[in-house]
């Protein structure tokens, strides 16, 4: 039984490793085929071998003027074929470029399907690593590419999808030292962050560049989607000059959300770049669509031109590029540029804490107490330590009288004590706080919450 | 033999396919009927429905409310009376429209009485009101 387990182990190990080694190879294999196909569309050298016209040339030798490849021609037939898209709409996308900000739940769609139907040079800008709950929503990545760089894997996606499109890779957070350089490359860009820091950082800076911005944002069940700074229309201050406290900054990580609401707002990001860069209908502008999953309802809601009052686009509005440059989002917004988890709260004194490490101690000795998990109760039907007692903290100010039952209960000799745990840790402490004053005075949070559990004590525990 | 079974059975299902859809049909012409007539008896009655979107529908635990006809300073401070802290934490960074369009407003100018932050707005029976978060998740 031994060695069949570690022959299975030894298996799994070197299927692992012949996966990244078969994800690191098909990789290189897509970008040396993007490199290949721009130095054989630019440079005349290769021409004068006769290897590789330029598709230009193929198309003016076959007496097409409007610069599309017979290659071309097929592959974008079915969009060709659309009499209000047609040839014209598809040469000034290839001569487009559009920048995705993001490549997680939104900027999945929006990537495959602006590669797939033809921009010319399309960037992707993400500091990120893949992770496993990011694939039930951020669909452009796959396994083989967890724990790599986001900008990789939806690089090497887009390149499978459509080798003729010049992909180019940013694999950096967007930063006001970086982002009048980054976003001054391109035409249209596409705004599928993940936090409020970053959405004014890019719309003022597509203020001061002059470019349209696509923007989406999806949470829950519902969906935002609109076209800022375009023929005359507002920009994101001009709709929301007050960013909102962080406690109401919800994070998809805090709040959850269904994987295909990004995914549907995300392709209609996509729409709207393509409808701008290919000068193709009417975009979204002055009205944002406000997409409710659980209804099945879209509205769209006329929003207002241009605020006179907004400091970066109304008239005579002097916000220069230094200006933009020297701004700090993160104290406008009281909030961080990446999201990776929650800023971590110091609200007790240390002898009203413990380390989940000390309280597993204490459980293993029998010690008479009782655990109250202040979650809300979706998150605990999720995964609880045994023998806990769900109170979520938006219920605790009614339900005190349930702790002092549960603590008569557990008292044997001597006096129970009343621990509190959390997710990570802050709500946790947010409660013993509300305890102590209210005359529990020896109840403890346990730091880290259950994360710290599962990191600690007990790998097998189950995190989210 | 087989070919008549066969027969009964397209038959059958398709006479059930046949009830299921007209079924569907007449609930949604009702449902419909239903929404036209509340619509109208909240304008006889002068009640407006209030659509709370985003971070506004987690703060208050509902996604809709049905009110009587106000400005929308009474509004603000109805809302902040029934969800303490509402105002600072939601109000004062949303976008609101009434009749599927954006309206002048800031929070605390309205509150404060300084002009052309929303002091016009008259919310009549039969309205729709949004309150519109920014949602900057992804």
């Amino acid at each position: 039984m031994d060695s069949g387990g570690a022959d299975a182990a030894r298996i799994l190990g070197e299927i692992e490793a012949l996966k990244a080694t078969k994800s690191d190879i098909e990789a290189k294999i897509s970008a040396l085929e993007a490199q290949l196909k721009g130095m054989s569309c630019r440079n005349d050298a290769v021409l004068s071998n006769g290897s590789c016209p330029p598709a230009a040339a193929v198309a003016a030798e076959a007496g097409l003027g409007h610069g599309l490849s017979p290659e071309m021609i097929y592959r974008y037939s079915r969009q060709l074929l659309l009499p209000s898209f047609g040839v014209q709409a598809q040469s000034n996308l290839l001569k487009s470029s559009v920048l995705v900000v993001g490549a997680g739940g939104l900027g999945s769609p929006a990537l495959l399907y602006l590669a797939a139907c033809g921009v010319g040079r399309l960037g992707i800008v993400d500091n990120d690593v893949v992770e496993l709950n990011n694939m039930h929503r951020q669909i452009i990545h796959t396994e083989a590419y967890i724990g790599r760089s986001k900008v990789e894997s939806a690089a090497a996606a887009c390149r499978a999808i459509n080798s003729t499109v010049q992909i180019v890779e940013h694999r950096e957070a967007l930063r006001t030292s970086n982002a009048l350089e980054i976003l001054s490359k391109y035409d249209i860009v596409v705004d599928a962050t993940d936090n409020a820091p970053s959405r004014y950082m890019i719309s003022d800076c597509c203020v001061v560049l002059g470019k349209p911005l696509v923007s989406g944002a999806a949470l829950g069940l519902e969906g935002q989607l609109t076209v800022y700074n375009c023929n005359g229309g507002p920009c994101y201050r001009c709709l929301f000059p007050t960013p909102p406290p962080t406690t109401a900054c919800q994070r998809c990580s805090d709040s959850g959300v269904l994987g295909v609401v990004p995914g549907i707002i995300g392709c209609l990001q996509a729409l709207e770049a393509i409808k701008i860069a290919s000068t193709v209908g009417e975009p979204l502008v002055g009205r944002m669509l406000l997409f409710d999953a659980l209804s099945g309802r879209i509205r769209i809601v006329k929003i207002r031109g241009r605020s006179l009052l907004c400091e970066v686009c109304r008239e005579n509005a002097t916000f220069t590029r230094q200006q933009f440059q020297e701004f700090d989002y993160e104290k406008f917004t009281q909030s961080p540029l990446s999201v990776s988890a929650p800023p971590k709260l110091n609200l007790l004194p240390e002898d009203s804490r413990i380390s989940s490490k000390d309280y597993s101690e204490r459980l293993r000795n029998g010690e008479a107490h009782i655990l109250v998990d202040v979650r809300p109760e979706h998150h605990f039907r999720i995964v609880s330590l045994p023998n806990s007692l769900n109170i979520p903290l938006s219920t605790l100010e009614r339900r005190v009288a349930e702790i002092s039952s549960a603590l008569k209960e557990a008292e044997g000799q001597r006096d129970a004590s009343l621990y509190v745990i959390c997710r990570r840790g802050n709500d946790s402490q947010r409660a013993v706080n509300y305890l102590q004053k209210t005359g529990f005075t020896s109840a403890k949070d346990i730091i880290g919450g259950l994360e710290s559990w599962a990191r600690d004590v007990d790998p097998s525990f189950p995190t989210y | 033999m087989a070919c008549q079974l066969l027969m009964f059975i397209i038959l059958n299902l398709s006479s059930n396919f046949t009830t299921i859809s007209d079924s569907n049909i007449m609930n949604e012409t009702h449902s419909l009927q239903n929404e036209t007539e509340t619509r109208e008896s909240r304008t006889a009655t002068g009640k407006f429905t209030l659509l709370l979107f985003a971070s506004a529908s987690s703060y208050t635990g509902t996604d809709t409310l049905t009110l009587p006809s106000m400005n929308l300073k009474q509004l603000c401070e109805h809302l902040e009376q029934q969800y303490p802290g509402i105002g600072a934490k939601i109000l004062r960074s949303s976008g609101v429209c009434v009749n599927l369009e954006y309206v002048e407003f800031e929070y605390d100018g309205l509150m404060q009485g300084r002009k052309g932050c929303g002091e016009d707005v008259v919310i009549k029976g039969g309205d729709e009101v949004g309150i519109i978060p920014p949602v900057s998740s992804g």
